[in-house]
């Protein structure tokens, strides 16, 4: 909590005329209108009046779709990963969002309204992910969606292998360690909880296991980072017997292949439109994925789990049309409603309805075309992102330092793991300027 | 080898084995007859209600007014859109099958002067990604090596053949030359400024020193050649013969560059060396040197378009940008994907490109015959008119559109079956049995 | 002693009495270098017999920015006896004459130096267990004092005294929790070994220590928090006398932390760092003091609403370079980034503005670096002669806890002086004596000269 510099989160009133609105609940609405005032919906329907002073958009020809929401991001972050350990519960996101990435901004001229940024995937139990408003421009606890409910990473597979087992030699080196860790935690969880109620002056908080029990107590939502379908079918057994509820699996590639079971235990997934081969566990891996879990009824969601492709999300969501025929509703709802589902915000965003917070984007065409344009975005009704008056350089925080050539090529696709960040640095024992930050 | 690396062996084994159970059917091929299709030829216009004809590898007729013979497989393409196969001038593909996997990365070899390594010997025609994407109607593809700052020699093939030498279109297309990089090359690139002054300075001098050496070897061994009598015979060097072709003027250089001030210094570069081809290629930062670029007359592979911006402060839209406004410049533009798995979205980023300032007409040549011309094989493929080879895509809307089905694939005039590991497990597991 | 003397053979100061030193400063009579020989004593030797110093006809400058004309500073045995125009020197005084040409101003004051203190290793070994990887190798250790750290003949001693400090807090070099801070007097070869004040409070950061736990800033907050439930935890429990109860020496050490007696002396410079300590300091309910804060300008009202005081860093960037240009983007570019420096070198104007009490600490800072960057704040920080003086000194002072006997040139304050040719810190001035405890020491201007000042000879 960041009592002392909490900023109250900016609303906005506005009224949209005459677009296509897109509400995801309620179908497609030509020529309608849109009515927010103080950051909430309060009408749509036709013909409707804007109330005194607040700006009205004419929305004739052009597609109002709720705000885009990303289940998984590493935006305005700035450390990702504790790898030192194979567990880092207590470790929150919410503690170093960096509000100055200009990635932010990025996204928003994408549509993107909400990402959820999480820890990395070196650690089976990483740290609490933090829902990001992108109010681009408030302080990092203006991001902070408020009332969001608590999120946790966990992560199977080749990374917290390669990290932990392959690297420092320690549990665990197999998807057999993996569960071993998972279960250890638990039940150290379970035990402290006892030592704690039975006496508790003599037994001091502790940061990590407070946070497991709370997942044991269906207080935090699981992002489990996996791809076998083995290693699904594991955490669904493991959860089922510890009593968890309400998880999503992030990437899950080869969720396909187990998509009747994980609608069986109402587990979730959010996954690529189309990354695989960049690592062995992706390698048997199909476009075809979002098509066959939307079949069996699985709430998935279309990610990026990268600043590039946070960018176009409503692209990437296309693409399960393409792959598999996926109804262009259904698409839609991959990059809204189903992430707020994953999320648990859905009662407040993911769609445009009477009640909910204003968060959506006027597109130039319906945004499922690659010639769509986010033309505006608003975040509680507040205008984050206008093309018209989008200038060159939106930074925020300008160093005095540097020089304006100063460039930094990234590569872009997938070759890496983006949420393996600061993992490299981890191996570097070589100590930095840590004196000065 | 200890026993985990020989066990990671054994698994990909398995990988191989799978990747080449792949292919089901034998394409279709002979005389076929595209009818009644909407025909986007690229080099001479849209053709409404058009018959394309292909006879073996070659397609014979383009038009209307044509009653094929009965020997021709009739196919009506009502409603459909035919294109030319589209053509990523940028890719791993053949060359990785599994990035994170070393034993699966054959496109960067030891060392910083490798000019007689060729792509063309390392590709695979059996990797799993190969079908994956040309089912999507990306029919050729260069492969290109990538280490060191001479990385070897880049193949142009297509993405059918059970060989090398079957798919190949030009086996040595381009010499890879990689620019050194004077910025940061990521966010885990923490070299102070003086370091990357430093290293880049030190780079810049050891690439001139070699290019000078090969160059130097080139005309003693030239010199030898012409008149040998009296003259000890000067032993080969493998690396260097590697570059002969570079200044004989019948290889061009595909240069790899980025940053304006990399892009200024490889214009130098370029001006310093008249009788050589260059070719830039990535081009990041290109929209900032359009006019020195559209003025030396080197043609350009702009990409991936979707891509961030490369500097804090460069609007957003930029990488969208690039390559619209190279072409507004007046430079021969073709577009890369940079990728191995997912070459397929080639079309997506020409989609950008046209959403973002250049005009659809220009973003499709950047796809198909632009990419041609730069490899000077636009005789051969890159658009569809009477003898040249029949590579072509069939769609149920606009090539460039994300949602749009790709109907058939030709390559070389085959048919291909639209089948790849990715389809195949859609159907497997679009019905599994759930209670096994 | 002797090997420290050797080092500071420019300076020309001597302590104590020793055969060595005599002979040391018979050479330099001999070779024709000026000297003034002085019978400092050490302040923990405190006989009523020790002569007493004096500068007369000096202009005196107080903290608070007001000068004495044509004054005289008595001093003996390390405190200031008399300040004033009126003084009557005493008949035992030795007296340097001022001449009615130099300035006296209170010694000046570091918050927060790495001086003498080893460097964090390069390479650090590959802990067997990175997730619990004991106290020291995760760099908590608020328990460690500096001064058994500190190199004797570390140059920047020397530097410092001569760049006319006369007290530091100085604390080890680390990660989250390096260690306590303790204040010296700037004397020297003798620093180390001249304690003023022990274990004024752990210094702080959110560094995380390389190949292990904790790693980055998110899990050294993590850490704080534990580290805060363990200390109460600890306490509660010896409190009942419990036999079982164990001790630890890293707890306990921050149980003047957890009860707000002494504060964290926390580094953080940039606006989100800040306002993570801030957060850590609601939940866990500690005091800071804020370090460094090259940032804390973003943040002016609220460290004033919470008066959380800054021992701030001059560690400046280089103005940047505006070079005409006709391209529209770089001219916008250079805008911005001007602006960017203008806020950065009047961070302390934009504190004091907001009324956030701000002293000094140079952090690395190379003391030569100091002076220079003194100007800047002048020249380009909106700062005045009168509040760079007092930053320096009193606030500095207070910040610390050693206002009311350190940190002016007052009656009864310790007796640390620097001397100057003209008014401080224009430029010309230039630093001819410190006096540090009351040992008086001469400053010989460097043959380079330049507005940095004097400058000792690195070893």
């Amino acid at each position: 909590m960041m009592v002392g510099t909490a900023v109250a989160q900016p609303k906005g009133s506005v009224l949209v005329k005459n677009a296509t609105v897109i509400t995801i609940a309620n179908g497609t609405l030509d020529n309608t209108d849109v009515l927010v005032q103080n950051g909430l919906i309060t009408r749509i329907g036709q013909n409707l009046n804007a109330p005194r002073g607040v700006e009205t958009i004419d929305g004739t020809g052009k597609y109002l779709l709720p705000g885009i929401i990303d289940a998984h991001s590493h935006l305005a972050l700035t450390s990702i990963n504790e790898a030192s350990s194979p567990v880092t519960a207590e470790v929150r996101m919410r503690d170093v969002v960096d509000p100055n990435d200009i990635g932010l901004y990025r996204a928003l001229a994408g549509g993107v309204t909400i990402s959820h940024a999480m820890h990395g995937s070196a650690n089976v139990i990483g740290g609490q992910g933090a829902t990001l408003k992108h109010h681009y421009g408030e302080e990092a606890s203006g991001l902070l969606m408020r009332d969001a409910p608590r999120t946790i990473k966990f992560a199977l597979g080749e990374n917290p292998t390669r990290v932990h087992g392959q690297g420092n030699g320690v549990h665990p080196r197999t998807r057999m360690g993996v569960e071993q860790v998972i279960r250890e935690h638990f039940d150290a969880a379970k035990d402290y909880k006892h030592r704690r109620a039975a006496t508790p002056t003599r037994v001091a908080k502790n940061e990590r296991l407070e946070v497991m029990a709370d997942i044991l107590d269906g207080k935090i939502l699981v992002h489990c980072h996996s791809y076998r379908s083995d290693e699904i079918l594991m955490l669904m057994r493991v959860f089922n017997e510890y009593g968890i509820k309400n998880y999503t699996f992030q990437h899950a590639n080869e969720a396909f292949k187990v998509a009747p079971e994980l609608a069986k235990n109402g587990a979730h997934t959010s996954i690529f439109a189309d990354w695989w081969a960049y690592k062995f566990e992706v390698y048997y891996s199909t476009s075809y994925n979002a098509a066959i879990l939307n079949h069996y009824g699985v709430v998935n969601s279309i990610n990026s789990d990268s600043d590039e492709l946070i960018r176009h999300l409503n692209h990437e969501a296309a693409k399960t049309v393409k792959y598999g025929g996926v109804s262009e509703l259904d698409a839609l709802k991959m990059i809204t409603i189903n992430p707020a589902i994953q999320l648990g915000i859905d009662k407040r965003v993911g769609s445009i309805e009477v009640g909910k917070e204003a968060d959506f984007a006027l597109w130039s065409k319906h945004p499922l075309s690659i010639y769509a344009i986010a033309e505006r975005t608003w975040v509680d009704g507040v205008t984050r992102f206008n093309l018209a008056t989008d200038a060159t350089d939106m930074r925020l925080n300008v160093s005095p330092v540097g020089t304006f050539e100063a460039s930094i090529m990234s590569e872009s696709g997938r070759h890496t793991d983006a949420c393996m960040n600061d993992v490299l640095d981890f191996f570097t024992l070589e100590t930095m300027d840590h004196n000065h930050e | 080898m200890n026993k985990r690396i020989l066990s990671l062996f054994i698994v990909f084994l398995g990988v191989v084995s799978i990747s080449n159970a792949q292919i089901t059917e034998k394409p279709n091929f002979g005389k076929i007859a595209l009818l009644n299709a909407t025909i986007h030829t690229v080099s001479d216009g849209v053709i409404e209600n058009g018959i394309v004809l292909i006879d073996g590898e070659r397609i014979v007729f383009v038009g209307n007014n044509v009653k094929p013979t009965a020997d021709y497989t009739m196919i009506d393409l009502t409603g459909k859109h035919v294109w030319p196969g589209m053509i990523d001038a940028g890719t791993s593909l053949g060359l990785v099958e599994i990035s994170a996997f070393p034993v699966t990365v054959d496109n960067a070899e030891v060392g910083n002067f490798n000019p007689n390594m060729r792509a063309f010997t390392a590709i695979n025609p059996n990797s799993a990604a190969i079908a994956i994407n040309r089912v999507e109607g990306v029919t050729t593809v260069i492969a290109e090596p990538s280490s060191g700052f001479i990385s070897g020699v880049a193949t142009l093939i297509d993405l059918f053949g059970y060989s090398p030498d079957s798919m190949a279109v030009k086996a040595d297309a381009a010499m890879v030359m990689n620019w050194p990089v004077s910025g940061r090359r990521g966010w885990f690139d923490q070299r102070t400024d003086e370091q990357l002054k430093e290293q880049f300075e030190t780079q810049l001098k050891d690439m001139k020193e070699t290019w000078n050496k090969a160059k130097f070897y080139h005309t003693m061994m030239s010199s030898f050649e012409a008149s040998p009598t009296g003259k000890t015979r000067p032993n080969k060097d493998q690396q260097m013969d590697g570059m002969r072709n570079v200044f004989r003027g019948t290889l061009p250089v595909m240069i790899r560059v980025d940053r304006e001030g990399d892009i200024k210094e490889a214009l130098k570069w370029v001006a310093d060396n008249p009788d050589v081809k260059f070719i830039f290629t990535s081009v990041a930062e290109g929209w900032r040197v359009a006019d020195e670029i559209a003025a030396a007359k080197v043609p350009v592979i702009v990409g991936p378009v979707l891509r961030l911006p490369s500097r804090g402060y460069d609007s957003y839209q930029r990488p969208y940008e690039n390559a619209g406004l190279l072409h507004k410049a007046g430079v021969l533009v073709a577009l890369r994907t940079g990728q191995t798995e997912n070459v397929r979205n080639l079309p997506f980023q020409a989609g950008y490109a046209a959403t973002y300032g250049m005009p659809y007409e220009e973003a499709l040549k950047s796809i198909t015959l632009n990419p041609a011309k730069i490899f000077g094989v636009d005789d051969r493929i890159g658009s569809i008119s009477e003898g040249k080879i029949a590579n072509l895509v069939v769609t149920n809307g606009d090539l460039l559109e994300t949602m749009t089905q790709v109907e058939m694939v030709f390559i070389r005039g085959r048919d291909i079956p639209l089948t790849s590991r990715q389809e195949q497990l859609y159907r497997e597991f679009i019905n599994r049995d759930a209670t096994n | 002693m002797v090997k420290g003397l050797f080092f500071c053979r420019l300076e020309s100061v001597t302590t104590c009495f020793n055969f060595n030193v005599l002979k040391f400063i018979m050479k330099h009579l001999k070779t024709g270098t000026a000297m003034l020989v002085l019978f400092g004593l050490s302040t923990t030797v405190q006989a009523q017999a020790v002569p007493a110093q004096a500068f007369t006809r000096v202009t005196v400058h107080l903290a608070d920015g007001s000068s004495i004309p044509n004054a005289s500073i008595v001093w003996r045995n390390g405190v200031i006896e008399a300040v004033g125009a009126r003084v009557t020197i005493p008949f035992d005084a030795r007296v340097t004459d001022g001449g009615d040409s130099l300035h006296v101003y209170p010694g000046f004051i570091d918050g927060l130096a790495t001086w003498g203190t080893p460097e964090i290793p390069r390479q650090m070994d590959r802990p067997e267990r990175p997730a619990e990887p004991g106290y020291e190798r995760a760099g908590i250790q608020p328990e460690r004092a500096v001064q058994p750290l500190l190199k004797a003949d570390a140059a920047e001693f020397n530097l410092a005294r001569n760049n006319g400090f006369t007290l530091a807090a100085i604390a080890p070099q680390g990660f989250m929790l390096p260690g306590q801070i303790s204040i010296f007097h700037v004397k020297g070869t003798e620093t180390s070994t001249s304690l003023f004040r022990s274990n004024i409070g752990p210094k702080a950061s959110l560094a995380g220590t390389r190949g292990a736990y904790p790693g980055t800033p998110m899990a050294v907050m993590s850490r704080y928090r534990q580290l805060m439930h363990d200390a109460r935890t600890l306490q509660t429990v010896q409190a009942t006398g419990a036999a079982n109860a164990g001790r630890d020496a890293v707890l306990e050490s921050l149980y003047p932390v957890a009860s707000k007696t002494t504060p964290l002396y926390f580094i953080a410079d940039d606006k989100e760092s800040i306002n993570r300590v801030l957060s850590l300091v609601d939940e866990l309910g500690f005091n800071i003091v804020l370090v460094s804060g090259k940032q804390a300008h973003t943040l002016s009202t609220e460290l004033a609403r919470r008066k959380i005081p800054v021992l701030v860093s001059i560690d400046m960037p280089a103005k940047p370079d505006t070079a005409s240009t006709d391209n529209q983007e770089r001219l916008a570019w250079n805008t911005r980034q001007q602006a960017a420096w203008t806020a950065q070198v009047r961070n302390i104007r934009t504190l004091l503005d907001a009324g956030v009490r701000v002293g000094f600490s140079s952090n690395g800072l190379k003391p030569a670096d100091i002076r220079k960057n003194l100007d800047v704040l002048i020249s380009d920080g909106g700062l005045t002669e009168a509040e760079v003086i007092k930053l320096l000194s009193s606030e500095t002072a207070s910040i610390l806890g050693i206002g009311t006997v350190a940190g002016d040139v007052r009656t009864g304050r310790l007796a640390d002086l620097v001397v100057t040719t003209k008014a401080f810190p224009s430029k010309g001035s230039r630093i001819v004596y410190t006096v540090t405890a009351g040992t008086q020491t001469e400053i010989k201007s460097s043959p380079a000269g330049g507005s940095a000042g004097p400058r000792g000879r690195m070893p």
